[in-house]
């Protein structure tokens, strides 16, 4: 699974990026509007108690899971 | 593999992570979905059951209402959700907020009624593990 990352992406493209790899585009569009709105409220809120933008985007990222490769199973 | 279990056993040991329900089915890891033991999809339900919320909303009540005990990563909802809505179990609908569109789920009749028999399905379980376990 070399096409996949080992850590932890830091941000939302990255972590977009790598949990829909294997997805063909129209997928990938049907999906990204849904966690980019979750993703934006969430950044939205950690800013709001205080955390700074890089922070904010960080701990975003960090309360998903780890993306794991689409196996077409 | 199936959202849900008329087995009470089988849903501790549910996770999505093979399963292909629409186009909007994206993959995370099978950890996050486990620390839930199985319960997540249940949990969406009793939460849509009192009105059509949108993922981040569905996360903050699960975790809020569980008092962070039930944690769970939250790239994991959505798998959940669109399982569950795949199976007829909820519906979406978009509506645009504060200049931002928003998908948000409802639970459908049959939701309804799956909602139920996971309740009655929860209660003999714990009454059955008490019985071993004992009352803490």
């Amino acid at each position: 699974m070399g096409l996949f990352r080992k850590n932890r992406p830091q941000t939302f493209d990255a972590w977009f990026d790598d949990a829909t790899k294997g997805l063909c585009d129209f997928a990938k569009s049907q999906v990204r509007e849904e966690y980019e709105d979750h993703f934006a409220t969430a950044y939205e809120d950690l800013q709001a108690e205080g955390l700074s933008e890089r922070e904010a985007e960080g701990a975003a990222v960090g309360h998903w899971a780890m993306p794991r490769p689409f196996d077409g199973s | 593999m199936t959202a849900f279990s008329a087995d009470g056993g089988k849903i501790l040991a549910h996770t999505y992570q093979s399963e292909v329900y629409s186009t909007r089915q994206v993959w995370v890891d099978r950890g996050a979905v486990v620390n839930l033991k199985g319960t997540l999809p249940a949990l969406i339900l009793q939460v849509l059951a009192e009105g059509s919320s949108h993922g981040y909303r569905i996360a903050q009540d699960i975790k809020a209402r569980s008092k962070g005990v039930l944690e769970f990563k939250e790239g994991t909802l959505y798998p959940a959700l669109h399982t569950l809505e795949g199976e007829g179990y909820l519906e979406s609908f978009k509506e645009v907020e504060n200049g931002r569109t928003r998908r948000y789920y409802k639970l459908t009749e049959k939701g309804r009624k799956e909602l139920t028999k996971q309740r009655e399905e929860w209660r003999k379980l714990a009454q059955a593990v008490t019985l071993i376990l004992g009352d803490a």
